[in-house]
């Protein structure tokens, strides 16, 4: 667990990314593999999911490398292969997390960049991504939801804005996907904080979209409208702690100094905020853990892994007596979901793809749960095992919890 | 973009599998061979990925009946530009849909795999068995197939498993005329299955391995494999002067111990892992010169008793132990042992630090010499007016390395200098480019050949290669394989070699 992540670097221009290009891509393959030496099963030893799918260099870090420096150069000109190319990837950030190490490059970064600059030149984002702009605008979500139903799954006695809960400084950030499509994430997670008083509050009608599904299309701008709303709501609110239950809204406040904008509380995932809890709890017999289910795999969301988030959501599964089964890919070698990136809203069977993949690789454990600590990730691995019939189960780590106490 | 052969291809692989979009060509234009050089990207016409060995054939059979080249590529670094393209053609790409493990034959320590499979995967799968497979001083992101055939990096191999390209046991090979060829056993009409000795009774594998070109599209590989030793365990010492690190080198390899066995200069770590110039000087400024690398694997005891010699033998030449006491250099020591044991490459992820435009040479020569080569190599540098003076041009800072590992009889010493700048700065290549020519003369006038690692000529027979010349023309009269450099239409200039 990182809480002093710092982005290793900085970079402002695409043209930045370009003398990059030239002077550090060797192609040495790194971005298309997990870290070889953690190699445990020659069939999971991949790592880039648009790359798998769609084989050719270009949708490897390596290929769309190369694309920026042709794209810049006049080599190759705006198509939609282009597009297809640029908008594929799901942003999990696999890449990087080996090539910054080796290559000493940053093609997450540049896949980014790259976006932004395809949206100012008027070439992109493709157009679900334009919707969730339009929706962002008017609706302050991505999924064209009434911005009144937000918090319509809250429980009836929960009071947002009991003084008492607001000036214990810490704030449950819910979140849209939480919000409007996986809401039983949020019931659980509201159930577990409440059991074990932890005061807290949320933001009610004052929370909007991180600003997520813009920043990783390349709509920056509008991306840091939504976000810097939220960050001055919660500044009026003298928030001191922010917790979230959502990878992608983690991610984007954590990299909120990246856009410019300074973030006056610490941030943190729930499961970071319980795991020593529980553990805490559970030893000295102040509360009862009855196991859900015996024996689970996890998934490691790559908005996480960025930050090196991995043992909290473990430590918790441990805690209440399941049995881990790792992934061949597991922590920094973790295999994306396919829903990232606004993959899964222009290219949804892309998207279940890459999903049935990973499931592919869950059920090589031996276990019929996969759980997580993401809506999108639960959402996509939801749809593809009902689309393609398997037997696989998935849970927010918070609704395992709830369950184990009861709840 | 349609045309005929775009639309034959189509017919081939499925329109999925076969590109001809600048999109998609440009990812194949470049790659770390002409990183360092003024080399413009170059593009082929088409991009197929074939799943299956009858696709590889009918994509061949098209190129000859078109006249058009052909490139291959794999996976992993290419350091040699091969599969750049020289003027259009078809690429065709193996490691994204011929990547199985076709079988692992435990009783007979051999693997065999499609050019997809990296040396990862098949050590991954190999090393629940007992196996492993030595990977040639590259990532293990690279193809196991394309990479012991075309020599790996510098075909380094260690002292217990001999070269890169003895690994091979044959392979099945879609030469020009969309016939399939197999070497070595394979090679034995009435057993294709079985591939357990390279030499026949067809042609040798090895043979055909050595003459640098391509003859074919290779899609099937048969490897040796190594039985996995319980214990594995790395020694390294440091020396302050060239003579005494040799002469430990030498003593080591003499007992026949250790599995691998190299030297470095000190300082060949700080280029893997540093990311800036600065900070490898700083590393550089506290480094010991000379490092010996040793390392052992095999039973607790064996291993217990070749380390305790390993030990004695450095202490009585001058070398000290640092890394026990001195934490910071224990994290080279993963990468120690792949470079020396080639075990797995558990160091490979450190492979490419910051390293920028260097020369190199590659000099075949017994242990005995090798200090007088390495000063050689210093003096050349040190009194050139441009590299060895820091301050003559901005940030053109050089060191000097060296890397001696087992060859046949003898000992590889490769030496390099790196420099700092960037890697298309015409003033830095321009002096690289003379003081390489400056470091052979040198080497030469004291009786010392060097190749530079693009070939070598070196320890290759020159009928080898005039027969392989021979036998190349016969089946590919159109030049499809080798458009351009690699097998001109006459017999290249193998310098000494063939004089």
């Amino acid at each position: 667990m990182s809480q002093d992540y710092i982005w290793p670097v900085t970079r402002y221009s695409l043209e930045d990314y370009y003398e990059e290009v030239w002077t550090h891509c060797v192609k040495c393959k790194y971005c298309q593999h997990v870290y070889l030496p953690d190699t445990v099963d020659h069939r999971f030893h991949y790592q880039c999911p648009s790359g798998e799918v769609f084989k050719f260099e270009a949708y490897y870090a390596s290929g769309r490398n190369e694309l920026i420096r042709a794209l810049l150069e006049g080599e190759v000109k705006w198509s939609d292969r282009v597009r297809h190319i640029i908008y594929t990837c799901t942003i999990c950030g696999a890449c990087e997390a080996w090539c910054m190490f080796s290559g000493r490059g940053y093609p997450l970064k540049a896949i980014e960049k790259l976006r932004e600059y395809a949206v100012e030149v008027g070439q992109g984002p493709l157009p679900a991504h334009k919707k969730f702009a339009e929706s962002v605008q008017v609706n302050h979500n991505p999924y064209g939801e009434p911005h009144q139903n937000r918090f319509a799954w809250l429980p009836s006695g929960f009071a947002p804005r009991d003084v008492s809960l607001i000036e214990s400084g810490v704030v449950y950030f819910v979140g849209c996907t939480t919000s409007y499509r996986r809401m039983e994430i949020a019931q659980a997670t509201v159930k577990v904080l409440e059991h074990l008083e932890i005061p807290f509050t949320v933001m009610d009608g004052e929370e909007w979209c991180c600003g997520s599904p813009l920043f990783r299309t390349g709509q920056v701008k509008g991306g840091v409208e939504t976000l810097a709303h939220n960050i001055e709501v919660l500044r009026k609110m003298k928030a001191k702690k922010l917790i979230v239950s959502c990878a992608g809204c983690y991610k984007t406040f954590r990299e909120a100094p990246r856009y410019g904008l300074k973030l006056p509380l610490e941030v943190i995932h729930v499961t970071q905020l319980l795991a020593p809890l529980i553990k805490e709890l559970a030893g000295k017999g102040k509360i009862k853990l009855k196991r859900p289910i015996e024996k689970s795999t996890y998934h490691d969301p790559c908005h996480l892994r960025l930050f090196r988030m991995f043992e909290p959501p473990r430590e918790i599964l441990r805690a209440i007596g399941i049995d881990l089964a790792e992934m061949p890919r597991n922590r920094l070698n973790s295999f994306c979901c396919g829903y990232g990136g606004g993959v899964r809203a222009e290219f949804k069977d892309y998207a279940l793809q890459v999903a049935s993949m990973r499931l592919e690789e869950a059920k090589s454990t031996g276990a019929n749960v996969i759980a997580s600590i993401c809506p999108f990730c639960k959402h996509n691995f939801l749809e593809t095992a009902g689309v393609l019939g398997l037997n696989m189960k998935t849970y927010d780590v918070m609704e395992l919890l709830a369950k184990a106490l009861g709840l | 973009m349609d045309d005929a052969i775009y639309n034959k291809l189509k017919k081939i692989v499925g329109p999925e599998w076969v590109s001809n979009d600048p999109a998609i060509l440009v990812s194949y234009s470049r790659d770390v061979g002409t990183l360092s050089t003024l080399r413009r990207p170059r593009t082929p016409d088409y991009v197929v990925i074939p799943s299956s060995v009858a696709e590889v054939q009918e994509t061949v059979i098209l190129a000859r009946e078109f006249k058009i080249p052909i490139y291959v590529a794999t996976t992993g670094v290419n350091t040699r530009s091969w599969h750049i393209p020289r003027r259009g053609g078809i690429l065709i790409d193996m490691s994204k849909r011929m990547k199985k493990i076709i079988e692992i034959d435990e009783e007979n320590f051999r693997a065999v795999v499609e050019p997809g499979v990296t040396f990862a995967m098949l050590n991954s799968e190999l090393q629940k068995r007992g196996l492993y497979v030595p990977v040639p001083g590259a990532p293990s992101t690279v193809s196991v197939v394309s990479n012991i055939i075309c020599h790996g990096i510098d075909n380094r191999g260690d002292n217990k498993v001999g070269w890169n390209y003895r690994q091979i046991l044959g392979y099945e090979i879609v030469m020009a005329d969309g016939n399939i060829y197999r070497i070595g056993t394979w090679s034995n009409e009435f057993d294709t299955e079985n591939s357990y000795w390279p030499h026949g009774p067809g042609p040798s594998a090895q043979y055909m391995s050595r003459p640098f070109g391509i003859m074919g599209v290779v899609t099937k590989g048969s490897v040796k494999c190594w039985p996995l030793g319980t214990e594995f365990r790395t020694v390294i010492s440091y020396f302050n002067d060239i003579d005494n690190v040799c002469k430990a080198l030498e003593e080591i390899a003499k007992r026949e111990i250790g599995h691998g066995l190299l030297f470095y200069a000190g300082h060949k770590y700080s280029s893997y892992a540093c990311d800036a110039g600065f900070s490898q000087y700083r590393v550089n400024r506290f480094s010991p010169e000379f490092m010996l690398a040793a390392s052992t694997c095999g039973t607790k005891r064996r291993v217990e008793y070749e380390e305790k010699i390993m030990r004695e033998i450095a202490r009585r030449n001058g070398g000290r132990f640092i890394s026990e006491r001195f934490p910071p250099w224990r994290i080279f020591d993963d990468t120690q042992i792949a470079s020396t044991a080639n075990m797995c490459s558990w160091g490979a992820i450190k492979y490419w630090g910051w390293r920028k435009p260097a020369i190199g040479a590659h000099v075949m020569c017994t242990m005995e010499t090798m200090p007088e080569v390495y000063k050689i190599f210093a003096k050349t540098i040190l009194e050139d007016e441009w590299a060895g003076n820091p301050n003559n041009y901005p940030r053109a800072e050089f060191s000097l390395g060296a890397i001696a590992h087992p060859a046949e009889g003898a000992h590889i010493c490769r030496l390099e200098i790196t420099s700092e700048g960037h890697t298309q700065d015409p003033v830095i290549l321009q002096n690289i480019a003379r003081l390489d020519a400056k470091l052979k003369e040198n080497l030469r006038a004291h009786g010392f050949y060097s190749s530079y690692q693009g070939a070598q000529p070196l320890t290759m027979n020159p009928s080898l290669v005039e027969v392989a010349f021979s036998f190349r023309k016969e089946v590919d009269p159109d030049d499809i394989f080798s458009p351009a450099t690699l097998f001109p239409a006459s017999l290249p200039n193998w310098g000494y070699a063939t004089t």
